[in-house]
């Protein structure tokens, strides 16, 4: 054979094994099996309550964390049945999407403020005292700002050190959007998004990252989700809620941010909501999914599964969520819930 | 004592002290990992499928399963083209096309894991609109195919020019002397050269991430998302929960110990190999 010749066969092959894959017919995945990927920090419950699903049903549903941010991109190329979000999907990132979604609410969560000071004691903060520290404006735990809020603890002489994510975070989105609402000077110099300038401190790589480096700083400072803090044994900040009064992170004073008059989409914000008992920094999680399921000749089949999951996540499947340190749905808020899955259509049908 | 003998006494112990430096570095490592991984390991840990979070318990086989299948499925799309190649480049030394075919598999064998990984999501993930274990196999490919590729070069330019003269002074065809001198002589270097790729690629977390996806259930299909240790270690080690912390520590063990075994018989094959050609 002739060298020319060689190539040129070389040639057919290689554009024949690339283009084999496109002309190949759209899914491989059974019918009942679903694919849901985004948030870390809903990560251990979501896989929880598919445990459940699979003993219950032998429906399997894989679970990816790959951030709140990775979510979107997967709901835009389609590879997920449902994104998981911390934060609504905007006006903006929703326009990237070929279709209208729907958000479900699936439980609460709340960003906790750690802080790792010797004898642990309880400390309190208002949003100025947490923006100013964040801001690296208060640099010594003995600032007369810290004591003048607390002053019964006795404050040792040492270094604040701000903990904050270094990766592109949900968790950092909330605290952010939380100060930017209540503080004019946080809005200002810093703002709100998933990632932000830090003027100070050193950031960790997700939750579990930001968790152990305040266990191993000592007086450091950072913000979690509550379930790590609870897991980690850390310190949790009092925080002033809009009432004036101070509260800690719990299942309960997360879920008072929950206002009785919830619009009927459920998009509206739960942070630095009114209650005496109301823990400032709360949020909703989301599951964000096509309204309409028929796209990429996806049976129906495939939506009566997902339906089904949804509606025993926003029953049963709330009773996982508090042993783990996340806040159930109230029930109102369920209902309200339940409406929207039943907003999901097949070829235009309703889907049950 | 004379400055020559003082410069080399000082060399010699430099030269031992960095390799003491190396083994105790390993040492340190594997020690650590046996120490956190060791307790929790027990039967439930390679035939079960993980308990739900809280609960104590559970296994990872899903992920040991999910390990064998991709690297093995991987290897087996990636050995034709990175032994074929590599003969190619060995029988046709000093040309130009193999000077340009090794230079590409030096700059495949250089690509960071993670690009390899989104090349896996954006050409199979995305166009097959699933994760799924074969995409991992083949982003996994990509990595198996430049290693294999030099690994088989160097072993056949090892093979005596002296005895392939031998087979063509026979009146033997090329095709002949290269399969049954060449790659006959080379076998044992070569299927070392495998299994040292293997090792590499089962290790490979990054371009698991967006291709394989991760699995709790234990699963044969390849067409479906589907776990693995490395995958598994990165995703427990990031959650609150001390026990699956601890998993994450007796996966870590698990998983060395499988590079490790796989490392030990490519030297075995290596050593056999060397007292061949002397």
């Amino acid at each position: 054979m002739k060298r020319r010749t060689v190539l040129a066969l070389s040639a057919v092959i290689i554009a024949a094994l690339v283009a084999a894959p496109a002309c190949s017919p759209a899914s491989l995945v059974p019918v009942s099996d679903i694919a849901i990927a985004g948030s870390t920090f809903a990560e251990p419950l979501y896989v929880k309550q598919f445990d459940a699903w699979y003993q219950k049903t032998q429906v399997k549903t894989v679970y990816g964390a790959i951030t709140s941010a990775g979510a979107i991109r997967a709901l835009q190329d389609r590879t997920v049945d449902i994104g998981a979000t911390d934060v609504l999907l905007s006006a903006e990132e929703q326009t990237q999407l070929p279709f209208s979604v729907l958000h479900i609410p699936t439980c609460l969560g709340a960003v906790a403020v750690c802080v790792n000071l010797p004898g642990n004691p309880s400390l309190r903060f208002d949003a100025a005292l947490l923006s100013a520290v964040f801001r690296g404006d208060v640099k010594n735990w003995n600032d007369a700002r810290i004591a003048s809020l607390n002053p019964l603890v006795v404050l040792p002489d040492k270094p604040v050190v701000v903990v904050h994510r270094a990766d592109s975070s949900g968790t950092t989105a909330v605290v952010t959007t939380y100060l930017s609402a209540v503080d004019e000077v946080w809005r200002e110099k810093v703002g709100a998004d998933r990632i932000v300038q830090w003027k100070s401190g050193i950031g960790g790589k997700g939750n579990a990252g930001v968790t152990a480096l305040i266990r191993q700083t000592s007086g450091s400072i950072g913000y979690v989700q509550y379930a790590y803090a609870v897991e980690a044994g850390l310190n949790c900040i009092a925080l002033r809620n809009r009432a004036g009064a101070f509260a800690e992170p719990s299942v309960a004073s997360i879920q008072a941010a929950v206002p009785a008059d919830m619009p009927s989409n459920l998009q509206t914000t739960l942070l630095d909501r009114a209650g005496d008992s109301t823990y400032p920094i709360v949020s909703f999680t989301w599951l964000v999914l096509y309204r309409e399921q028929s796209y990429d000749n996806r049976p129906r089949a495939r939506a009566q599964a997902i339906h089904s999951l949804l509606k025993w996540l926003l029953g049963e499947g709330q009773t996982l969520a508090e042993p783990l340190s996340y806040g159930s749905l109230p029930p109102a808020i369920r209902k309200a819930a339940l409406q929207i899955v039943e907003q999901m259509t097949w070829q235009g049908e309703a889907v049950n | 004592m004379s400055f020559r003998k003082l410069k080399n006494a000082t060399m010699g112990m430099l030269v031992a002290a960095t390799a003491l430096l190396i083994i105790a570095i390993l040492v340190i490592i594997l020690w650590h990992i046996f120490i956190s991984g060791a307790k929790y390991l027990n039967w439930d840990f390679f035939t079960r499928a993980p308990a739900s979070v809280g609960e104590s318990g559970g296994g990872v086989v899903n992920a040991i399963i999910g390990t064998f299948l991709i690297t093995v499925v991987a290897a087996a799309i990636g050995t034709p083209f990175g032994m074929l190649a590599g003969i190619y480049v060995s029988e046709n030394r000093g040309k130009r096309f193999a000077d340009i075919v090794r230079l590409c598999a030096d700059a495949l064998q250089g690509v960071p894991s993670i690009v390899i990984g989104i090349f896996g999501y954006t050409f199979i993930v995305a166009r097959f609109r699933s994760y799924s274990a074969i995409a991992a196999s083949i982003s996994l490919a990509f990595m198996f195919v430049p290693t294999t590729a030099r690994v088989t070069e160097e072993v056949l330019n090892l093979v005596p020019s002296s005895l392939k003269e031998a087979a063509y002074a026979l009146g033997a065809r090329p095709s002949s002397v290269i399969w049954n001198v060449s790659i006959k002589t080379a076998a044992a270097g070569i299927t070392s050269g495998l299994l040292t790729s293997m090792a590499r690629i089962a290790g490979e977390t990054a371009p698991l991430l967006f291709t394989a996806f991760g699995s709790r259930y234990i699963e044969w299909n390849m067409s479906r998302p589907m776990a693995a240790l490395p995958l598994q270690i990165f995703i427990y080690a990031g959650s609150p929960y001390p026990s699956l912390q601890q998993q994450a520590w007796s996966a870590a063990f698990v998983l060395v110990l499988l590079i490790l075994l796989l490392q030990f018989s490519a030297r075995r094959l290596i050593s056999r190999i060397l007292r061949i050609h002397t």
